[in-house]
């Protein structure tokens, strides 16, 4: 049995194993029923969670052969893409309603093609703004989704 | 009761001016909501009722299943070209489609998936006219022992088949069943895992976790794993040629027909074109010579997958207008739609109801060559989007993946759970476990739970109901052979790899 060295390898199954027992916590405050039913609410999500956490720690002791999943993958690249990208995307979901659709749209995209690399700004406002407003289009005008395009 | 007739004089009323826009109308709406992410077949079918008022029931059944029709066809396009498949049924399209484009060979994907939606979907209305009752009786003999012990054996060969570790392909399957458990419990009304927050009462949606485990997995992944490398290697994909060359074609055509039967016979069953789907990609792997090149752009794996997603539409008709009986949302809708109009949907109604019946069947046929008609030419332009640069094109699916996410529900809380997804996807990938199973675990597992409950709650004697049944026994069984076997391949593999180490 060989044990994982590589942060891939033991990231996930970590989480895994908390989620399992966050599942088991959460079932067990679940009231009982005096249902008939063999299987009532907890024994289904009970059992996951016991297969979860078992199968995380055969993970995690190295049961299963090495991935090459995380080729190419760098902790740099994690700091100067990953987060970025997903700090954007958070601050996009918090604009959306204080911005309206085109203005945080379009602020999010640039904020993304200058993140890949595009140095021209205004090439890049230009295609945000263009697709956002193609996307408004489509999603609000066309099919009718609640979307301010503008601050209320 | 003679059928040649009675199709003819469905042809000749579904081939009017009026019945022919509707279909028109339909397969295209249709064809745009299968693009879009997030908008479902069944919530366009919904929206369609208020105008249906206005048309007399032929048309608006016949524009109706247009848009089912439709969105079958649609789902391919985003799955191939940008990995965001618009429905849970187009997810094992993406599994190969997804990296055909990233070689160059996506227009040809998109070819070859149109060609098999239009076979698989007319040889299920082929299906569906000639063996509609005695198919339908078939269905009947499945109950909840049954329908868990089939979707049971369809999860366990997507842990098996999928992923290169079975360990983490039945991890990742376990995450997906344990997504389906949040929320309220359908048998007892309380809410499970919901951690107080109100929206996860519902559920979790399975389009959001698709959308952001492929889409927004898919931008933060490629946003990653290409840092620090030449700009010149990341500038686009390319469209590609489109026209499938013959080998190509040879190579589709038995997957074709495998999947379309495939798809039309889990149509008839609960789990439809989610099962059709992936049962078609595990058989075609199965049968493979190179069952390595699948998950990597198996053109066989994609082509039998879509096949099967457009002729279950078909097997999904057979237990709706014969028995009454609705397996997905769209066809509880389009029950909705028949009831509106005074039919009563179950066997009698082919009998009294024959001539309106025929004629929506005869439109099913036609909606197939609209469809193909409409959508082939469109494959040219389709395929453009592949020369867009990576650099603007995976910020651009990250918004649309965004506001496909809002468009579900109207709501903030989607897209915030679609970025979280997103997060798993990149994490998943990153760790070698394969989203698929998780999200097939999803689509499967809230039917799942619910027919071992119901089947539990049936039996006098316990679990052993699983195996009293006959059907339910032979696919545990399988089930079993199956893990048998992949076990012993897997073995014999890393003995074989060791010995040339």
């Amino acid at each position: 049995m060989k044990r994982p060295k590589k942060l891939s390898e033991t990231l996930l199954p970590l989480i895994l194993l908390v989620m399992a027992g966050l599942v088991f916590i959460s079932i067990w405050r679940l009231p009982v029923t005096s249902t008939a039913d063999l299987v009532g609410p907890r024994m289904y999500p009970w059992t996951l969670a016991g297969l979860l956490a078992i199968l995380s720690v055969l993970l995690l002791t190295g049961f299963a052969p090495s991935h090459g999943g995380d080729v190419g993958i760098t902790v740099a690249a994690l700091l100067r893409r990953f987060l970025p990208l997903v700090l954007f995307s958070t601050l996009y979901v918090f604009a959306l309603p204080l911005l309206g659709f085109l203005i945080a749209t379009t602020a999010l995209l640039m904020a993304c093609f200058y993140l890949l690399g595009e140095q021209k700004h205004w090439l890049s406002f230009l295609v945000a703004a263009g697709c956002s407003v193609a996307t408004y289009l489509i999603f609000a005008t066309l099919l009718g989704i609640q979307l301010n395009a503008f601050p209320v | 009761m003679d059928t040649l007739p009675l199709i003819m004089n469905g042809f000749s009323q579904a081939l009017t001016v009026p019945n022919l826009l509707a279909a028109f109308f339909g397969c295209f709406l249709g064809t745009v909501v299968g693009v879009l992410p997030g908008i479902g077949p069944s919530t366009t079918v919904a929206l369609m009722i208020p105008i249906s008022f206005a048309m007399n029931p032929a048309t608006a059944l016949i524009m109706m299943m247009g848009v089912y029709c439709g969105a079958m066809y649609g789902g391919a396009i985003t799955s191939i070209l940008i990995n965001v498949p618009g429905e849970a049924s187009s997810v094992m399209t993406a599994v190969d489609g997804y990296p055909l484009a990233k070689q160059g060979r996506g227009g040809v994907a998109m070819v070859l998936c149109q060609v098999g939606s239009f076979i698989g979907g007319t040889l299920s209305i082929v299906g569906l006219m000639l063996v509609a009752l005695p198919l339908a009786n078939f269905a009947l003999e499945f109950g909840p022992a049954e329908n868990f012990s089939v979707m049971f054996f369809a999860l366990i060969l997507a842990a098996t088949l999928i992923s290169e570790s079975m360990l983490r392909g039945i991890t990742a399957l376990i995450m997906g069943l344990i997504l389906t458990s949040i929320g309220t419990d359908l048998q007892t009304g309380l809410g499970r895992l919901t951690m107080g927050v109100p929206e996860l009462l519902d559920g979790i949606d399975n389009v959001v976790v698709i959308i952001g485990v492929f889409g927004i997995g898919e931008v933060l992944w490629y946003v990653v794993s290409t840092y620090g490398k030449e700009e010149t290697t990341l500038e686009r994909i390319g469209a590609g040629r489109w026209i499938p060359n013959r080998e190509e074609w040879w190579a589709g055509l038995g997957p074709i027909f495998r999947g379309s039967l495939t798809g039309f016979m889990t149509g008839l069953l609960a789990a439809g074109s989610v099962l059709g789907s992936f049962l078609s990609y595990s058989f075609e792997k199965r049968l493979s010579k190179h069952p390595e090149k699948f998950g990597k752009g198996a053109l066989e794996g994609m082509v039998a997958c879509e096949s099967a997603n457009n002729a279950s539409t078909g097997g999904a008709l057979i237990p709706l207008l014969t028995l009454g009986i609705p397996h997905s949302g769209t066809t509880a809708i389009l029950l909705t739609v028949l009831t509106m109009y005074g039919l009563k949907p179950g066997p009698q109604m082919m009998i009294d109801q024959a001539p309106l019946m025929w004629t929506v069947i005869a439109s099913l046929y036609i909606a197939n060559v609209i469809l193909i008609i409409m959508n082939l030419p469109a494959v040219g332009i389709f395929i453009k989007i592949l020369d867009i640069p990576l650099k603007f094109l995976m910020p651009i699916i990250l918004v649309f993946a965004s506001v496909g996410a809002f468009s579900i529900n109207g709501s903030l809380t989607d897209v915030i759970l679609v970025l979280l997804f997103g997060v798993l996807g990149f994490f998943m990938r990153w760790s070698g476990f394969t989203p698929v199973a998780m999200v097939l675990g999803m689509v499967l597992g809230d039917r799942m739970e619910q027919s071992l409950r119901q089947a539990l709650m049936l039996s006098s004697n316990g679990p052993m109901i699983l195996l009293t049944k006959p059907i339910s026994l032979a696919f545990l069984l399988l089930t079993a052979a199956i893990v048998a076997v992949d076990l012993m391949t897997r073995k014999k593999g890393r003995i074989a790899d060791d010995s040339e180490g």
